[in-house]
């Protein structure tokens, strides 16, 4: 079309021919420079450029550590003459035992700590009750647990509230006490206490022990 | 006339580069389309443990 343009133009208007002629040579010189441009960046790419892309991955983990995992009460007796011993962990001070001798230097809540870098819910379970534990007159003896934030607001949503910040019966079956504890720094570690009364006629002595399974799992 | 020829052969010459300067253009700007990739990572739980201990000793004594 503007071939035939030129050629109309070219008969007919010397001068429009003219202007038509400094249109193309304009129309040239611009795309000779976008030409070069064009021509400069492929080189620079195919010599020395070279693309791509990096490739992260983070993973969430539930990683939660158990910081202080052993109550140990050590040997001990119910005085005389009473007919049980209370011993009470409480939080990271020595534990107490009252009408008995054990120590409580050893005795120190279980610390629960979510290390990972999601919130998790948090399930317990033990394996014993008080009368597979230490056996006896049943209303002489407990084992019990007092879940608690060791770190202000560390739980931030509860489950299971029967041992928020309360003594309850151990669970044999798991029992999710915190359905969100937090990962974040200076708010993500739960005490775990527990209170152990003792009969004076004990039927399980010498060294007694129980488990206590703590589990992580996604937040609720 | 020949000046005319030689009108239409710039003029060719420029349309051929702009064209190609155009087609590279586009061309380039796919090849720099961003990577991307997602996966799924399931949060696996995590077990631990804790011990109570005691040791206790037979009472001396029988309740009043």
């Amino acid at each position: 079309m503007l071939l035939t343009s030129m050629k109309m133009k070219n008969s007919s208007n010397p001068q429009s021919n003219n202007v038509l002629t400094i249109f193309i040579f304009v129309f040239f010189a611009v795309s000779l420079i976008f030409f070069l441009y064009t021509l400069y960046n492929l080189t620079v790419r195919t010599t020395g450029y070279a693309t791509g892309y990096v490739n992260l991955t983070v993973n969430t983990a539930i990683t939660i550590n158990v910081t202080n995992d052993t109550v140990n009460w050590g040997p001990g007796t119910v005085t005389a003459p009473n007919t049980n011993a209370s011993l009470v962990t409480s939080g990271t001070n020595a534990g107490t035992a009252t009408r008995g001798n054990w120590s409580g230097t050893n005795a120190k809540a279980l610390v629960v700590a979510n290390i990972g870098n999601v919130n998790c819910s948090l399930a317990l379970s033990g394996t014993k009750t008080a009368a597979t534990f230490f056996g006896g007159t049943a209303a002489e003896q407990a084992y019990q647990w007092n879940v608690s934030n060791r770190e202000v607001s560390s739980c931030g949503v509860w489950g299971e509230n029967s041992m928020k910040d309360t003594w309850a019966t151990v669970n044999t079956s798991a029992a999710t006490v915190c359905n969100k504890l937090e990962y974040h720094t200076n708010m993500n570690e739960m005490h775990i206490d527990f209170k152990l009364v003792v009969p004076y006629d004990a039927t399980q002595t010498g060294a007694l022990s129980d488990v206590i399974t703590i589990s992580g799992s996604a937040a609720i | 006339m020949a000046s005319k020829k030689v009108v239409i052969v710039v003029f060719i010459i420029a349309m051929l580069m702009f064209a190609f300067s155009v087609i590279m253009m586009f061309s380039n700007s796919n090849s720099n389309a961003a990577n991307t990739s997602t996966s799924d990572n399931s949060v696996q739980p995590d077990v631990e443990s804790g011990k109570i201990s005691i040791i206790v000793n037979k009472p001396s004594h029988a309740p009043n």
